[in-house]
């Protein structure tokens, strides 16, 4: 029998914005880490540092994915109709503004920061990336809450 | 998203027929958590989102909607939308 799509919808919500917690806080925690192990990112001519930096970036594309589609990209057409109804795109838009000042301020940092003391471009773009990223994830799952 | 300047008298209208917020929600196309949001203003809708509700529900819009503070429900409730 299928499932009423007010109920799947319903149950997707639900189950995304949990994976929006487990997942945004993995990812903070695995930045940190990285960030406590790495001062300047290795070179990246090792394998372990090439899968390093595919698993980074395609865990930021998972992640921005999943804002973007609220869980129902792979979900029938009535159903993702409901997971973007104006309440979700009203949520959606307050976590790319959040996650776009995050970035903003962390280049603004940077090009300050840049002046006094040598930062990589490379270091600047990922804690850019990861702050946008990380911000934009725990505001969708925080207004989730509400 | 805040809670704001805008009341409404949505969960009185919708008791009154009868409706669950599933099922109000299944009559003008939003979430169910949408509906909630706005019974509970922490989501202001949209004129769009207000004209569907207020002709689902079968009032005028100044009936379900108002102005915290400033225009009282009870005063201009009633009448077809």
């Amino acid at each position: 029998m299928e499932q009423d799509p007010d109920e799947k919808a319903d149950r997707i919500a639900r189950r995304t914005q949990r994976i929006l917690w487990a997942s945004g806080l993995a990812f903070l925690v695995w930045q940190i880490g990285y960030f406590a192990l790495y001062r300047d990112p290795p070179p990246t001519t090792r394998n372990v540092d090439k899968v390093r930096t595919i698993a980074f970036l395609a865990w930021c594309a998972a992640l921005l994915l999943l804002v973007a589609s609220g869980g129902g990209a792979f979900a029938g057409r009535k159903v993702r109709a409901l997971l973007d109804d104006e309440l979700a795109r009203a949520r959606r838009g307050e976590a790319y503004r959040n996650g776009f000042w995050a970035m903003i301020l962390i280049a603004f940092a940077g090009y300050v920061a840049a002046h006094v003391t040598a930062i990589g471009a490379l270091t600047l773009a990922h804690v850019g990336l990861s702050a946008g990223v990380i911000v934009a994830v725990l505001t969708l799952a925080h207004s989730g809450r509400r | 998203m805040r809670d704001g300047p805008l009341g409404n008298r949505l969960r009185e209208e919708r008791t009154r027929l009868g409706l669950t917020q599933a099922d109000l929600a299944r009559m003008v196309g939003v979430s169910r958590k949408t509906i909630n949001t706005v019974e509970n203003r922490v989501f202001i809708p949209s004129a769009v989102l207000t004209l569907r509700l207020a002709r689902v529900l079968g009032v005028r819009v100044e009936a379900l909607f108002y102005l915290t503070g400033e225009d009282e429900p009870e005063a201009i409730a009633g009448g077809a939308p």
